[in-house]
Formats: structure tokens, C-alpha cells, sequence
């Protein structure tokens, strides 16, 4: 060890810097969820204020909201990372099947475009395109002969379709950058034998880009599925309405409205424990099944 | 070879870069106040050389307090947005700086509202030598947060010096402070005697339940003029949610189009942007809650929230008839302000919710005349009014040195002269004096009527009633305008900017009825009921009434206000009512209950 420090001790200096960010951004902060089961004082500070030990986490389970923030968080979560998941290995495929590189660079820059724009802007498009009326949505229904008053934000029956709908276009483009970066890992000798045997591009694809990329796919799984009951708060935040709160009601926007706006910071910092903890146990769990089953984990 | 030597030593370099901007970055500037990089900072002495316009001489004017800088942070949007770009180089700053020795040096912290902005910083533990916040009674979203830090003595007490000032010793003579503003705010009884908050913009004399035209905002619903005259009606006549609807249908029969050639939607939203508040204008005859407090007392005595009684559906059931009937905006209670205004501008709306007659597409255009208002539920027409104002309030951090001279620095703001500076700008440049009265100069009144933010804000730096630097104004008390200047804000005896405007309130004068007593909600601050609080405090019952009215069907709509009400008694309504009710036998002007 010894050894290769001193042989690469360039290579170790520069790990240097990571070191310390997680230690100072990802670890330090974790004492600050000792948050959860004090009374937080402003004078006090973190260690100073009174302990009230599981006072919140009682409060959250009793309390009549608990089980809806915990569905829709659940279906938020499911959304996002289950069923948006297979998608962006579907357009990894097929931009790897694609010929005319002009036409793929264009195509990988439209769908990575997205991602780099604002909750907010994303949003207040969408809201002009699903308007009542005037909308480009309802317009098209309108000229179709439908009613063009549907109003698509203040019905909660369409608030997943639309969550859903909007963060595939929004990250699409950008979840597919590592399977392509995997795909081009694949050996090219496998190719050229498939094709000596007549294989089809469809079963190349299934025989022998999909298994390559396999441990990529399961690794991303495993990592996604930490986020299950984390929906993210922007883009639930901006999406609600009085008509769809029903559904538009998530863990994540409860913490902000119970700790930042309601000053009640224990209580957001215990909300925010139990996803943390939901999360670190299902990657615990994916990875051990993944293990088993297809060989590919985390550790 | 020397390529391997030049990629190492350039890795080397670049390790060490990383290291040091990361531990750079992690730094503490030291000062113990807001993170600069997030707060608009409006600079200091140093930078501008202003700190010699007063130093401390033998000629010290016998306003001086002491030659120091105080760092506020505001709490206050109005004061963000109008903040100059130094306010050291302001003639206003410069005259305080030389008539007290004090300069300012104010804050300004954006986010997504000022209470959560207060929030974080409260919690950061750190409080710079004051601050400023919005508080008009104890329902405000602040006052949780300032009690908090109040209670565990974040703030100085400042009774022992208040005796000793020209202007907050008032807030101790009995009578001065309407009565919740003292006992709630000013002068809690759990405080023992301290006093840790300062109420701001507190009328010297109450004419609250009086018209004055010269500064009444005439807020609420604004109709078409052109619309109006063609249907030959008084827009202040219409006064009931029937004659309401009545008027709707008659604009959709009219087939009245807007400047793009569409059809007008009858009822528009709030001039800027939907907004659930709406409510208070167009469903007034069906708000069983005058204080809007979501709780009152039947006739025989029996407390109940607004959801428990046949009005929340009478609520829905309208504005679900308007909107099946296209009588209103869908997005009435969501466009956003941009859409809003566009909407309101293009004249799409017939009627706008709610503006008032100091926006420039009403006093400008004269193309929007007041409606209404509508009768409440007691079939009243009289605006409600809860006494004498206030609008803000003010602390000083308990760390800060020599909290008396912070003190005695607003002290001076609130007096007439410090008024008179801080709103009018410098005499002889800004304004002079006849008769007793400041009368601005004509460059200063086109500057006004041009609202050159350029000069008002950035150079003069006075209030000039909130055309200018708003802070100046946000810190007045004792405030009797009329009195002490002539006129009700700067200008607006001379000024054609607003004459319109005044001549809106002077037509639709409005009558103002007097109700005593806080709102039931602000009651949930009692240490007694904190567990209630917090579970309250998720419930929103203007959405929930939203999400009525869109239901799918009336069925629909009921289970949702019978799901409201099931949350409500889980939150601990049962506890909160006994809590009402031991107070309202105690004292029954503490709660604002009106009944038929």
C-alpha cells in the first residue's frame, strides 16, 4: 500500500479534494440529524437543544396526512424510477443503431436539451400548453371536435400522467448518456460474429448489446431505487394545484412546508430521516437481490 | 520525457488549486452576519466615502446619537425590491448619517417568501444588529418565528429604554396601541415586562373608520367601463351574489369581445395573477367569516369553523355554476401574474377580482370602475376595519452593543423631522416649506409623476410615499400625515400622477365598520395548543374549497369538505374550540365573532 502510495501519490493528491468534499458537503451535515428528535432552539444550536426522542416520529404516524404523503410518494417515486426507467435504455439502443452521425448529434442534443432547463420554465410551459382554452393541447382537441375546456392542471386523474410525461422529456435525453457510453464499450468482435451467423439487428441488440450492458443497467437500478420515496420537491411544488393537492402532496414539499415555512425543523429533519432510511434500506435490499439473481451489485 | 514531467507538475498544480479554492470556499468572512454572496449588501462607508458627511466633531447637531453603522436585515419584499444600488450614496442617508451619526447598512435576502427566508436565518442562530419583517397581527406566518426567537431571548429587551424616547414612549400610554397590538405583540404578558418587539406604522390618531379619499386604496372588483355603460348599469349597485351573477349572464349575453377579437370572459382573475384571496371579493355574501379567520359564533353561542356550516357549499355551488356556465376565467384562482395581467390588459376580463385604484391600468387608463363591493353575510355593505394599523415590526438582536442607540436611531425616523427627511428628501432640493408644510419642487414632482427610480431611489433615496426607497417609509410610526405635511403622501396635493386615483376614492366612497377582537387563528400561538398548531397549520381550507369547486361532481365536492372537516377534528379542533371558548368567557371582544 505503502508502495503504490508513493508510486502514485500524484494520482492519490488529487483524490485529495473529493475526500474532503464528502466529508465536509455529505458526512459533517449528517450530525444534523440529531435534528430528529430534538426541539430545535435557535439559540441553543443542533447539540444544545432539548431532546424529545421519537416525539416526531409519533406525531408524523398519527397524524391523519401520514398515509397520503406516504402513496403519493410512493407513486411519485414509482414513476420515476420504475417506470421512466426502461426508456432511456430504449433510446440508448436505438441512437446506437443510428447511421448518419449528423442526424445522431442532433438528436442526442435535442434530447439532452431539456435537462438543463429550469423547473420553473418547464412548468410554466406546460401550464400554457395545458390551459383551458387557449392552450395548444385543448386548441388541438378543440379542432378535433372535443371539448377544448379541459382544465388538465386542477384534475388530479391527470396529475401522474403529467408528472410522468414531462420528467421523460425532461431527462430522457441525459439517463441515456451512460448507456450509450456502455454500449460503445461492447466488444465490436461480437458484432461481426453475429452478423457471419445472420443475426438480425433486433436479436444482436437482445443476445448481445443488452447482456453487455447488463451490470450498467443493474448497477442504475439499484442506485434509483434509494429514491423511491424521495419525489423531489421542485417540480411537484410548481405542478400543484388547489384541484390536484390531493395527489400533489409529497413527502418532499411537506418537509419544506412543515421546516422551512412552518419553522418546525425537527419535525422536517425526522420526515426527512425516514426517507433516507426507506431509501438506504431498499438499496440494501435490490442489491442483495440483484446479487443473487444476476450477479451484478453495488459491493 | 519532459512530457511525463510536465503532466505531473501540472497535476501537482492543479491538486493544489482544487484544495485550496475547496477550503476557500468553506471560509468564514467572520462578520457573525448573512452570507454576502446571497444578500443584496448595499455597501458601506468604506466603499463610498460617505463616512466624513457626519463624523463626530465638537459641532455635533443635538441629534446625534452616535458615530457607529448598524446592519439591518429585512424581512420585507417592498423593501428588497426598491432598494437603491448604495444607500450610503443617497442625500437621504448622507443627512441621517450627518444629523445622527448613524449609517444604515440594510439587507435584503431573496427567496421564495420573506418567512422562510426568516426561518433559515433565525435558525442560523445568527441575527445582525436588527430586524425588520411584516407583521400586521399575530396571524402573519412570521409572528410563530419571531415569538420564537423572542421567547428565547434572540432579541434585547428594550423596556428599559423606551421611557426615555420622543416617539415609542407613546406605544406606553394607555390606548395608544389597539389593544391586541399591546397585549400580543408589544407587551406580552409571558415576557414579564420586556418588550422585544417594536410595532411599525401605527397611526397617531385612529380614523381607521373613516373615508379619506386622498389615501384610500380602493381595492376589489373593477369592471369594464365601456361594458358597464352599454348595459346602463351602476357597478355600485351590485351588491349580492345574485345581482352578481345576474351581471355575469348579462355580459355573456352581450357577446362582448376583448382587443385580440375573443370573447371576454365575464369574471376575470386578481389583476396580478389567480390567487385563492379572489374569494373574499366575488363570494363575500356566502363568507360566513367577516375576520376571515375561518372561525365564528352562531346566535346561540356555539363556535364553528367556516367548514362546518351550510356556507362553504354555498361557496362551492357558485363558483361551480360560474364555471359550468363559462362565467368565469377556469384559471380564475391560478394564472399566473404575467398571464393575469395580460388578460386584464387586453380587457379578456369584463370584470378583474380584485385590483385597486392606485394601479396604473386603472388611474391611467380611466377605462375600469369599481364594483361593488358585494354585501357580507350579514347583508352589510361596510368594509371591515380592526382599528388602528400595523404593518410591521422591528427587534434588535440581543448581541448587538448599545441597543439603546439602535433604538434611539428609529425613535428619530419616527419623528416628524426624521419623517419629513426620510419621505420628502433634502429642502431646498427636494421640497420647501410654506405655511408649515413641505411642498415639493417642480423637478422633484416630475421625477415623481415620472417615476424616475433613477433619481427617487438611487440619488435622493427618500420614501416619497412608496414611489421612492420603501424601508424609510415601512419604518415611520406615530404616523398622522395629514397633519404634520398637509397631505396624505408626498405630492399628492400637487401631482397629476395620481389625481385620478384619488378621484376613484372620492367617487365610491365606501363605509367602514369597526370589528374588535383577533381572528380565532391567531389564538393557535398559545404555548398550550402547539401540538394542535402544527397539525392546523397543514390544513389550507381556501384550497380545499378550490378543489371543490373543480370536483367532478357535487357529490365529490361534499366529500371533499367532509374530508376537510375529518382532518380538522384530527388536528384537534375539539381542543382548540374549548381554548375559544374559555377566552370568549373571559373576554368576548378577544375574538372578532360577529353573528345575525
Amino acid at each position: 500500500m505503502r508502495k503504490a502510495m508513493k508510486k502514485y501519490w500524484v494520482l492519490y493528491l488529487m483524490l485529495v479534494p473529493c475526500i474532503i468534499y464528502y466529508i465536509l458537503i455529505c458526512y459533517v451535515p449528517m450530525g444534523g440529524i440529531v435534528l430528529a428528535f430534538k426541539d430545535y432552539s435557535f439559540k441553543k444550536g443542533i447539540w444544545g437543544s432539548p431532546w424529545v426522542g421519537l416525539q416526531y416520529f409519533k406525531m408524523f404516524f398519527t397524524s391523519y396526512d401520514s398515509q397520503r404523503l406516504i402513496r403519493n410518494t410512493l407513486s411519485v417515486g414509482l414513476i420515476k424510477c420504475v417506470l421512466e426507467f426502461p426508456f432511456a435504455i430504449i433510446l440508448a439502443l436505438m441512437l446506437n443503431e443510428l447511421r448518419s452521425a449528423k442526424f445522431k448529434k442532433i438528436t442526442q442534443t435535442i434530447t439532452y436539451l431539456p435537462h438543463f432547463l429550469s423547473s420553473v420554465i418547464i412548468i410554466t410551459m406546460l401550464q400554457r400548453i395545458l390551459a383551458p382554452n387557449t392552450g395548444v393541447l385543448n386548441q388541438i382537441i378543440g379542432a378535433m371536435g372535443g371539448n377544448p375546456g379541459t382544465f388538465f392542471l386542477m384534475e388530479s386523474k391527470y396529475f401522474f400522467q403529467i408528472l410522468f410525461s414531462m420528467d421523460l422529456w425532461r431527462n430522457i435525453g441525459w439517463d441515456s448518456i451512460i448507456y450509450l457510453a456502455a454500449i460503445s464499450g461492447v466488444d465490436t468482435a461480437l458484432y461481426e460474429a453475429a452478423d457471419m451467423d445472420g443475426c438480425s439487428k433486433l436479436k444482436k441488440m437482445w443476445h448481445i448489446t443488452l447482456p453487455s450492458i447488463r451490470g450498467t443497467i443493474g448497477l442504475l437500478f439499484i442506485m434509483g431505487v434509494g429514491g423511491l420515496l424521495s419525489s423531489g420537491f421542485e417540480q411537484i411544488f410548481l405542478l400543484r394545484t388547489p384541484g390536484n393537492m390531493n395527489f400533489a402532496d409529497t413527502l418532499d414539499t411537506f418537509v419544506v412546508r412543515v421546516g422551512l415555512q412552518g419553522g418546525q425543523f425537527g419535525y422536517a429533519t425526522a420526515i426527512g430521516l425516514i426517507q433516507g432510511v426507506v431509501g438506504l434500506v431498499l438499496v440494501i435490499i435490490c442489491n442483495r437481490i440483484s446479487k443473487k439473481i444476476t450477479e451484478v451489485s453495488l459491493w | 520525457m519532459k512530457s511525463k514531467y510536465f503532466r505531473k507538475w501540472t497535476a501537482v498544480i492543479l491538486a493544489g488549486i482544487m484544495i485550496t479554492t475547496g477550503l476557500a470556499a468553506c471560509g468564514n468572512s467572520g462578520d457573525g452576519t448573512t452570507d454576502a454572496s446571497s444578500t443584496v449588501n448595499t455597501g458601506s462607508s468604506e466603499d463610498t466615502g460617505a463616512a466624513d458627511a457626519g463624523t463626530a466633531g465638537d459641532d455635533k447637531p443635538d441629534t446625534w446619537i452616535a458615530d457607529r453603522k448598524i446592519v439591518v436585515q429585512a424581512y420585507v419584499d417592498d423593501i428588497g425590491y426598491s432598494m437603491p444600488d448604495n444607500v450610503s450614496n443617497t442625500l437621504v442617508m448622507q443627512e441621517l448619517k450627518r444629523r445622527t451619526g448613524i449609517e444604515l447598512d440594510i439587507r435584503y435576502t431573496p427567496g421564495d417568501d420573506d418567512a422562510s427566508v426568516m426561518a433559515s436565518q433565525l435558525a442560523s442562530g445568527t441575527v445582525p444588529d436588527a430586524i425588520i419583517s411584516y407583521l400586521d397581527d399575530s396571524t402573519r406566518p412570521e409572528f410563530p418565528l419571531i415569538i420564537k426567537a423572542a421567547r428565547e431571548e434572540m432579541f434585547a429587551d428594550l423596556s428599559p429604554y423606551i421611557a426615555d424616547t420622543k416617539v415609542y414612549s407613546k406605544y406606553l400610554d394607555e390606548g395608544y396601541l389597539k389593544n391586541e397590538t399591546y397585549t400580543k405583540i408589544f407587551m406580552r404578558d409571558e415576557f414579564d415586562g420586556a418588550v422585544y418587539l417594536m410595532s411599525l406604522a401605527v397611526d397617531r390618531v385612529d380614523r381607521s373608520q373613516e373615508w379619506i379619499p386622498e389615501s384610500e386604496y380602493v381595492g376589489g372588483m373593477y369592471i369594464q367601463k365601456a361594458i358597464a355603460d352599454d348595459l346602463g348599469i351602476d357597478p355600485s349597485s351590485i351588491n349580492t351574489q345574485e345581482q352578481l351573477y345576474d351581471l355575469l349572464v348579462a355580459i355573456k349575453e352581450g357577446g362582448y369581445k376583448d382587443a385580440n377579437g375573443n370573447d371576454v370572459y365575464p369574471l376575470g382573475p386578481k389583476y396580478w395573477g389567480g390567487s385563492v384571496d379572489s374569494m373574499g371579493f366575488i363570494l363575500r355574501g356566502y363568507d360566513w367569516v367577516s375576520s376571515y379567520g375561518g372561525y365564528n359564533m352562531t346566535a346561540d353561542g356555539e363556535i364553528l369553523h367556516e367548514v362546518e356550516t351550510d356556507y362553504a357549499m354555498e361557496k362551492v355551488m357558485y363558483v361551480r355554476k360560474l364555471l359550468a356556465e363559462g362565467l368565469i376565467n377556469p384559471e380564475f384562482f391560478t394564472m399566473d401574474g404575467t398571464r393575469a395581467e395580460e388578460v386584464s390588459r387586453t380587457r379578456n376580463s369584463a370584470i378583474m377580482a380584485d385590483v385597486h385604484n392606485y394601479q396604473d391600468i386603472v388611474f391611467e387608463t380611466g377605462e375600469w370602475v369599481p364594483l361593488g363591493p358585494l354585501n357580507d353575510f350579514l347583508g352589510n355593505n361596510a368594509s371591515i376595519v380592526t382599528g388602528k394599523s400595523t404593518h410591521g415590526v422591528w427587534a434588535v438582536s440581543a448581541d448587538a452593543e448599545n441597543p439603546e442607540e439602535i433604538l434611539a436611531f428609529f425613535d428619530y425616523i419616527a419623528t416628524t423631522e426624521g419623517q419629513l427627511l426620510t419621505n420628502y428628501g433634502i429642502e431646498g432640493v427636494n421640497y420647501t416649506m410654506e405655511n408649515g408644510y413641505p411642498i415639493l419642487t417642480d423637478e422633484t414632482l416630475e421625477h415623481l409623476d415620472n417615476g424616475d427610480e433613477d433619481y427617487l431611489v438611487d440619488t435622493v433615496g427618500a420614501s416619497f410615499g412608496n414611489s421612492g426607497f420603501i424601508l424609510w417609509s415601512f419604518l415611520h410610526t406615530d404616523v398622522d400625515s395629514l397633519n404634520d405635511f398637509g397631505e396624505s403622501r408626498p405630492g399628492s396635493s400637487l401631482s397629476d400622477t395620481f389625481a385620478n386615483a384619488i378621484k376613484i376614492a372620492e367617487n365610491n366612497p365606501r363605509e367602514k365598520r369597526l370589528l374588535e377582537g383577533l381572528k380565532a387563528t391567531a389564538y393557535l400561538t398559545a404555548s398550550e395548543l402547539a401540538s394542535v398548531k402544527v397539525q392546523m397549520d397543514l390544513l389550507n381550507y381556501q384550497d380545499t374549497l378550490v378543489q371543490a369547486m373543480y370536483a367532478s361532481s357535487e357529490a365529490q365536492a361534499q366529500q371533499i369538505l367532509d374530508s376537510f372537516k375529518a382532518q380538522l377534528d384530527a388536528a384537534g379542533l375539539a381542543d382548540f374550540k374549548e381554548y375559544l371558548y374559555q377566552l370568549y368567557e373571559e373576554d368576548p371582544k378577544s375574538l372578532a365573532f360577529e353573528w345575525e
